[in-house]
């Protein structure tokens, strides 16, 4: 039996906010194993956003364990975390985030910088990763110079630059009209083939059906936790 | 494409924390020099306070040290090692001002007891300053000059330059022939472009050869071995011009070179000896003659440059306050303004010290910014007035590195706050904000 690169146990997070107590997630069981394409979704409220923040490292639980890559990180503090962050997460957002004074290309080496690569290593990586989601003649360009479609492939390539664990895209496709969400998507899968584990948060049901196994949360619990018999693929059309 | 994905690159990072705080400083610079750009009115106003506030410090730092320069060096000249023998005490006059006054004037018995017994001295002499009188030199005449009559080893003790000339020979000395040696601004009077050296001047009614010109004074601010108004006799000469007995009217100095390698104190406990026994004074009674050295000048210069130092620090302290929580101010705004991007480079792994340090070497940026501006303003009036008054004020090397560690110290202490408040964001709530 292969060892799940996500492994949750009783994930619990409560927000406090003034005198009432907010249930975010209320119990959280889930497994991920390397190479699955997941979509988490649910509506507004059902917790995603607080899974996500979790699984991504962002925030720690209240209570519950989360095993990384065999590492319990429920547990870690501040630095550590930023570290995993750093090597194991690669994360894609709906607005892109991107840091508007610096170039493509530096956005793209900007994980490198954390990791301590030299200069010469960090941009020869991100050259090739820009060149793999297909901007290899738009490594100069601001963000500002960029379409949507495009300052999201740079995102994505930022998210690939550390060679992750995990991939964690939040409504990667939330800003995009439909045929760039479609590019997007493509890519994605992409990624999948290639061998990577991707956590995918949607709320829009056509966007879910990419993943080859879909979670849906509802009130903080996952209520249902189902393979997906009609994967749509812009890869191998059927 | 198919190449990369998932290909793990295994290149080991090489002294990672290190590249990681020069990228930071790199960028944390770049940054602080765009915040100026993208706001030049507001950094510039922020900056004036730390401007102003260098600018006080350093200013005045500089111009006291100038100052106390030109001062101590005009002090050296009446010598370290010298003991002036005089009835007035140079400091601390405090409260018995009439025991001063009652006392004699040291006279020309007492320098040549000191000069005869004193085994410490190694050059004694004496003077005596006579007046104001008027010389004539043809149609020309000065008036005011100063008389002073000197003893033969006067010119050495004082390392008296000559212009033209020379000083009084033992011969003329010893007969008091009526010689005269003339101050530059004297001579400049009488003689105008005319040769002075073997003219015959008159001084109260005789006439007087001139055998030498002493060199034009400097043009420090103090200056206590001016002579440029004087005119020179040697003392057996004065003695026959004045009635150097009613010696209360003039004021006298003998003074004491001390030898090589003999502390002054030494001297003065002998010198001190020397006075006393010659003036007949009981054990018990006190001096009646003060014992004067540069250090008791010097003394007074120091608490007097003291208080200008601590004014300069004061008002430059406030100004710089000012400047400190103007620059705090404008951090506290940065980081407002950059809280997503704060958020996003922590998500992608920076870790806190480093967000922390990338606005605390930003606000150290703009400090320093600030302070080079002040400095460059300190340059430019030392540069000014230096031309303007004919005195050389200079800001160094010393003042340039205070002014800078000032800078440093008000920008780690303006932008800590703002630098902790960001490295504390929460990554998820920060990447919320503005984006």
């Amino acid at each position: 039996m292969q060892q799940p690169i996500i492994s949750t146990r009783q994930l619990r997070k409560i927000y406090i906010m003034g005198a009432t107590q907010v249930n975010a997630l209320q119990s959280v069981d889930i497994d991920i194993n390397k190479n699955e394409y997941v979509a988490l979704m649910g509506p507004s409220g059902s917790g995603k956003s607080t899974l996500m923040n979790l699984l991504g490292c962002l925030d720690s639980p209240s209570s519950g364990e989360y095993w990384l890559n065999g590492t319990n990180v429920s547990t870690m503090t501040d630095g550590d975390l930023a570290e995993v962050r750093n090597k194991e997460i690669g994360f894609v957002f709906q607005t892109f985030n991107l840091l508007p004074r610096l170039s493509a290309l530096e956005n793209v080496a900007l994980p490198l910088v954390y990791a301590g690569f030299s200069k010469h290593d960090r941009l020869e990586r991100a050259r090739e990763v820009m060149a793999a989601v297909g901007l290899g003649d738009r490594v100069d360009h601001k963000p500002n110079e960029l379409s949507g479609g495009q300052r999201q492939r740079v995102a994505i390539a930022r998210a690939l630059v550390n060679n992750p664990s995990i991939i964690l895209a939040d409504e990667p496709t939330g800003n995009l009209d439909t045929k760039t969400s479609q590019e997007i998507m493509g890519i994605f899968e992409e990624i999948h083939q290639q061998g990577n584990t991707i956590i995918l948060v949607t709320h829009e049901a056509d966007i879910a059906l990419h993943a080859h196994r879909i979670v849906r949360l509802r009130d903080g619990l996952v209520e249902t936790d189902t393979r997906n018999e009609n994967i749509v693929s812009f890869l191998n059309p059927a | 494409m198919k190449r990369l994905f998932g290909n793990h690159v295994n290149r080991a990072p090489r002294s990672p924390a290190m590249r990681i705080i020069l990228r930071t400083i790199r960028e944390s610079i770049a940054q602080a020099f765009g915040q100026l750009r993208a706001n030049k009115l507001r950094s510039f106003l922020s900056l004036l306070g730390i401007s102003i506030g260098i600018f006080c410090i350093i200013g005045v730092l500089s111009a006291v040290d100038s100052l106390e320069d030109n001062v101590r060096g005009s002090l050296e000249k009446l010598g370290n090692d010298i003991i002036y023998v005089k009835k007035w005490p140079w400091a601390d006059l405090s409260d018995s001002w009439w025991d001063y006054l009652k006392r004699p004037n040291p006279d020309h018995s007492d320098y040549e007891v000191i000069k005869e017994k004193s085994r410490y001295a190694s050059l004694t002499a004496f003077h005596v300053v006579i007046g104001f009188k008027t010389l004539k030199y043809k149609s020309n005449s000065v008036e005011n000059a100063v008389l002073i009559g000197c003893s033969d080893n006067f010119s050495e003790m004082f390392k008296i330059e000559y212009d033209q000339g020379r000083y009084f020979s033992p011969v003329e000395y010893h007969y008091g022939s009526p010689k005269a040696i003339l101050g530059y601004k004297v001579m400049e009077e009488l003689f105008g472009s005319l040769d002075p050296i073997g003219k015959t001047i008159k001084l109260a009614g005789r006439n007087y050869e001139v055998i030498g010109v002493i060199e034009k004074a400097g043009k420090d601010l103090l200056n206590p071995l001016d002579f440029d108004e004087c005119i020179l006799v040697s003392y057996p000469n004065a003695r026959t011009l004045a009635n150097l007995k009613a010696n209360q009217i003039f004021d006298t100095s003998v003074t004491v070179k001390a030898a090589s390698g003999v502390p002054l104190d030494q001297l003065k406990d002998e010198v001190k000896g020397i006075m006393r026994s010659h003036h007949r004074l009981r054990p018990r009674g006190t001096d009646d003659f003060s014992l004067n050295e540069l250090s008791m000048i010097s003394s007074f210069f120091d608490s007097f440059f003291n208080i200008l130092n601590l004014l300069g620090i004061v008002i430059g302290a406030f100004a710089m306050l000012v400047g400190g929580v103007s620059v705090a101010n404008i951090m506290f705004v940065s980081v407002k303004e950059r809280t997503n991007i704060i958020g996003v480079k922590k998500a992608l792994g920076a870790k806190r010290y480093i967000i922390l340090m990338e606005f605390l070497i930003e606000s150290i940026m703009l400090c320093i910014i600030g302070g080079l501006i002040g400095l460059l303003l300190v340059h430019f009036i030392t540069k000014i007035l230096t031309a303007a008054i004919d005195f050389n004020l200079y800001l160094d090397a010393g003042n340039i590195i205070l002014g800078l560690v000032c800078s440093i110290s008000i920008g780690v202490i303006a932008g800590f706050i703002p630098a902790v408040q960001a490295s504390k964001l929460d990554p998820v709530v920060a990447m919320r904000q503005g984006s």
